[in-house]
C-alpha cells in the first residue's frame, strides 16, 4: 500500500516524533500527558497481545492489572518497599494469578476461555472489595506516593514531578515492553506461538510444547500487565476496586490491538499511539460527552474494513503499476 | 576574510553597548514601566475575559439521576452570577463533563479540563469513588476543587490544600445516630450499604456508634449499586427480628428495597436511607408504599435553614422557571458548591490578585456564607464546619422533618406499620 521507502521511513519518523514531538507543541503538559498515556496503553496492549498471539483472547486482563496495582500500593504503604521494587512485585503478583489461569484454563479455548477470563476478573475484585482491614475495601487507598525520580548519575528523570519526566519514562517503558513483544513474534518462541495459534494439534505433533509455551506467554503477559497496574496506581495517586478491576480497562488493550493489528510487531503500539491521542486531542474537544463511543465504532470498522489492523498497511508491499 | 568577520562582530558589539548605554537613561525607565504594567495586566484575566470553571458529574450511568441534579444546581449558580454581571466584570464559562459514573472516565475528563481547557476551578462530583480520582488529579495540578457530594473522611485527612466539599460524614452520621438512640431506641438494627467509599464509611461509623450504645447489628452487608434483588437480605432481617433497616444505597436501590419490603411484609419498625428517599420522585414512584419511610436531607423546597427562607423561595422560583421542575437536596449541594467557588474567585479578583490555585484555595478557606442549605465555612482540611442533615419522614405524600426537634415540622410515625403519629 505504501512505497517501500516510505514504509522504511515511517517507523523512524514515528520514533523521532514520539521523542521530540510533544516538546514542539505549545500545549506543553497536555501533549506530554496524552502521548505519555498513549505509550502506557501501548505497553498494556502489547502485554495483552503476547497472550493473544498464542490464540487466546482474554477479557480478564483487568485482574492482573488490578492485582498489580494493589500489590504495589500495599507493599509500598504497609511494608515500606521502594516504589519501583513494589511495582515489580505487583507484576509478580499478576503473573502468580496468570500461572493459576494457566493451570486452571489449560483445556479452554475460544469463547470458553474468553468467558472464563472475564469471570475470573471478579474473584480478586470481590476479595479486595471485602478485605477492608488490608485493602481498605470499597474505600480504596488514596494519597499514594508519586513515582520517584530515576537517577542515572548525571541524568535524572523526575518521573513523578513533571509531565515531561513522566512522558519519557512511559516512552521507555513502552520500548521495553516492545522488545518483549518483538520477541514474542520474531523469536523461536514467537514462531511456536504462531504455530499454536494456526493449528495447535499440528504444532504439538511437530514437537512444540504447547502447554509450556502458552504457560510462558500467560506468565509474561500477566507480569507486564501487573507492572502496568502498579505504575497506573502511582501515576494516578489512588486505587479503588472499581477503578482498576474495570471491564472497560480490561477491554481497552483488546481494542487497541485489534485496531493496530494483532499479529504485527508494531500493531498494538500503533493502535494506541494513533487512537488514544486522536480520541483525546481531536474527538474530545469536538464531542466532550460522547467521544469514547469512538472505541466501539473503531472495533466495528476494523472488523469490517481492515481486519488485520492499520499496521497491515505498513507491511503490505507496494503495488507496481 | 576572518578579520572582516571579527571586525564586523566587534562593530556589532560596540553598537550593542552603545544601545545599552543609551537605554540606561530614559529607555530603561520606560522599559521597567512597561514591564510593571504588563505584569499587572498579566496578574489576572484580561478585562471582560471569561473565567472558565469545570464541572464533572455522572450525567449518564447508574448515578445519572443525582449527577444531573448536581449539574443543574451548578448551572443555576453560574447563571445567577452571570445575570448579575459576572465576577468583577468577568463572565463565568462553565465547561461540563460527564464521567459516566465511572472513575476512569472521571480521571480522563479531569485531565481534559485541567490541561486542555485550563479551567481555574473544578466543581461537582457524586459519590467518593468518583470524587476521589478528581480530587487527587486536581491536587497534583494545583487547581481548587469544590465537591458537591463527598463524605469519605480520608479525602480531606490526607492534607490536600486544593480540595473542599460542602458535605461531610459527621453531618450525616451524627444526626442519624442521635435520632436512632434518642427516638427509635431499637434493640437490633440491620445495615445494608453499597460498595462505594462514602457508603462503606457511613455504614462502618454508624455501626460503631450504635454498637457503643449496646445496640446489636446482626445484619451488616455490602451490595453493589444496582443490585437487582434484595429479597434474601430482607429475609435475613426478618429471621433475625431486626427492628430497623438502614440502607446506604442510592435512589434505585432504595426504590427496589422499599418495594420488596412492602411485598414481603417485612415486620420492620422503621426504614431509613440517607440517600435517595427524601425526594419527590421517590414519593411519586412508590405512592402509598412510601408512607412512613425515612430519609435524610440538608435542604428541600419546604425545608430550609432558619433565616434563609426568602433566598430559598427565590432559588426555587428561579430554578423552576429555568428547568421546569422543583430542585431538591442534591441540586442544592451542587448550587452550594458552585456558590462557594464563585465567591472565592470573586474575592481573589477583588484583591486584584492572579487567579491561581493557592489564592482561590486561601479565599475558600476564609469564606463565611449564609446559603439556603446552611452556613458555609470550611475548616483547614476543606470540610464544612456547619453541615448538618435533618431526618425526614414521608407522611401523606410530603416530607416532614422529624429530627432534630428544633427543626421538626411533623410528629414521628413509629413504628412503620402504624403509619400514624407516635
Amino acid at each position: 500500500m505504501f512505497p517501500d521507502t516510505l514504509r522504511q521511513f515511517l517507523p523512524v519518523a514515528a520514533v523521532v516524533i514520539l521523542l521530540v514531538g510533544p516538546v514542539l507543541f505549545s500545549g506543553g503538559d497536555l501533549y506530554f500527558l496524552v502521548f505519555g498515556f498513549a505509550c502506557f496503553y501501548a505497553a498494556l496492549a502489547m502485554a495483552w497481545n503476547i497472550l493473544a498471539l498464542s490464540g487466546l483472547v482474554s477479557l480478564g486482563h483487568g485482574a492482573f492489572f488490578g492485582l498489580g496495582a494493589y500489590a504495589a500500593v500495599l507493599l509500598e504503604h504497609n511494608c515500606q518497599v521502594p516504589i519501583y521494587a513494589a511495582v515489580v512485585a505487583g507484576g509478580l503478583m499478576g503473573s502468580f494469578y496468570g500461572v493459576l489461569w494457566g493451570y486452571a484454563f489449560q483445556k479452554l479455548r475460544g469463547a470458553y476461555f474468553a468467558l472464563a477470563s472475564l469471570a475470573s476478573l471478579e474473584i480478586p475484585r470481590v476479595i479486595i472489595d471485602n478485605w477492608d482491614s488490608l485493602t481498605g475495601g470499597s474505600m480504596g487507598i488514596i494519597g499514594i506516593n508519586r513515582l520517584p525520580a530515576l537517577d542515572f548519575g548525571a541524568w535524572i528523570i523526575p518521573v513523578g514531578e513533571s509531565m515531561r519526566g513522566q512522558y519519557y519514562f512511559l516512552v521507555a517503558w513502552m520500548a521495553a515492553v516492545g522488545v518483549v513483544h518483538y520477541q514474542a513474534i520474531r523469536s523461536r518462541w514467537g514462531w511456536a506461538l504462531r504455530a499454536m495459534r494456526e493449528n495447535e494439534m499440528a504444532a504439538g505433533v511437530l514437537g512444540v510444547n504447547v502447554f509450556g509455551y502458552r504457560f510462558l506467554a500467560m506468565g509474561i503477559s500477566a507480569f507486564l500487565t501487573g507492572v502496568c497496574g502498579g505504575l497506573y496506581a502511582h501515576l494516578m495517586g489512588l486505587v479503588e476496586p472499581a477503578m482498576v478491576f474495570s471491564v472497560q480497562l480490561a477491554a481497552f488493550p483488546l481494542i487497541l490491538s485489534f485496531f493496530g493489528g494483532r499479529y504485527a510487531v508494531l500493531g498494538p503500539m500503533l493502535g494506541a499511539l494513533v487512537l488514544y491521542p486522536f480520541d483525546q486531542l481531536v474527538l474530545q474537544p469536538w464531542l466532550p460527552q460522547g467521544h469514547a463511543a469512538i472505541y466501539g465504532l473503531v472495533i466495528i470498522v476494523t472488523i469490517f474494513f481492515f481486519p488485520k489492523g492499520i499496521a497491515a498497511w505498513l507491511s503490505q508491499p507496494a503495488r507496481t503499476s | 576574510m576572518t578579520g572582516e568577520v571579527c571586525g564586523a562582530q566587534g562593530d556589532n558589539g560596540l553598537h550593542k553597548r552603545a544601545l545599552l548605554r543609551g537605554w540606561s537613561q530614559a529607555g530603561w525607565r520606560r522599559y521597567i514601566w512597561v514591564l510593571l504594567v504588563c505584569s499587572f495586566l498579566g496578574s489576572g484575566p484580561a478585562w471582560g475575559a471569561a473565567i472558565r470553571l469545570g464541572a464533572i458529574n455522572p450525567l449518564t450511568g447508574n448515578l445519572a439521576l443525582h449527577g444531573i441534579e448536581i449539574h443543574q444546581g451548578i448551572v443555576a449558580a453560574v447563571e445567577e452570577a452571570n445575570a448579575r454581571g459576572g465576577l468583577q466584570g468577568h463572565p463565568v464559562e462553565l465547561l461540563s463533563r460527564d464521567d459516566q459514573s465511572r472513575p476512569d472516565v472521571a480521571l480522563n475528563q479531569t485531565q481534559d479540563l485541567l490541561y486542555r481547557e485550563k479551567v481555574v476551578g473544578l466543581l461537582g462530583g457524586y459519590v467518593d469513588s468518583l470524587v476521589g480520582p478528581i480530587s487527587t488529579m486536581a491536587a497534583r495540578h494545583g487547581t481548587p476543587y469544590v465537591a458537591a457530594a463527598s463524605l469519605q473522611q480520608s479525602l480531606t485527612e490526607q492534607g490536600n490544600p486544593f480540595f473542599f466539599r460542602v458535605s461531610c460524614m459527621s453531618g450525616v452520621v451524627k444526626p442519624l445516630g442521635r435520632f436512632i438512640l434518642e427516638r427509635l431506641k431499637p434493640a437490633k438494627v440491620a445495615i445494608l450499604y453499597t460498595a462505594t467509599p462514602g457508603s462503606t464509611e457511613f455504614a462502618t461509623r454508624l455501626k460503631e456508634m450504635l454498637a457503643e450504645q449496646g445496640i446489636a447489628i446482626p445484619l451488616f452487608e455490602k451490595f453493589r449499586p444496582g443490585t437487582p434483588d434484595f429479597s434474601v437480605l430482607l429475609l435475613k432481617a426478618r429471621e433475625q427480628g431486626d427492628d430497623l433497616l438502614i440502607s446506604g444505597g442510592f435512589f434505585p436501590d432504595n426504590l427496589l428495597l422499599a418495594r420488596q419490603l412492602r411485598e414481603q411484609r417485612t415486620p420492620l419498625k422503621a426504614f431509613i436511607a440517607p440517600w435517595g428517599v427524601a425526594y419527590e420522585k421517590f414519593i411519586r414512584e412508590l405512592r402509598q408504599g412510601s408512607e412512613g419511610l425515612m430519609g435524610l436531607c440538608a435542604w428541600n423546597p419546604g425545608i430550609t435553614y432558619p433565616g434563609t427562607e426568602t433566598a430559598s423561595q427565590a432559588f426555587v422560583k428561579r430554578f423552576q422557571e429555568r428547568f421546569g421542575q422543583a430542585p431538591n437536596t442534591t441540586t442544592m449541594h451542587g448550587y452550594t458548591a458552585a456558590r462557594a467557588l464563585l465567591a472565592a474567585i470573586e474575592q481573589v479578583l477583588g484583591k486584584k490578585e492572579p487567579l491561581s490555585g493557592p489564592a482561590i484555595s486561601r479565599e475558600l478557606r476564609s469564606l463565611d456564607l449564609l446559603l439556603p442549605m446552611g452556613r458555609l465555612r470550611f475548616d483547614e482540611k476543606g470540610d464544612p464546619l456547619d453541615y448538618r442533615q435533618v431526618i425526614v419522614q414521608i407522611q401523606q405524600g410530603k416530607l416532614q422533618v422529624v429530627y432534630p426537634p428544633e427543626r421538626a415540622t411533623g410528629e414521628l410515625w413509629y413504628p412503620l406499620n402504624a403509619a400514624s403519629p407516635q
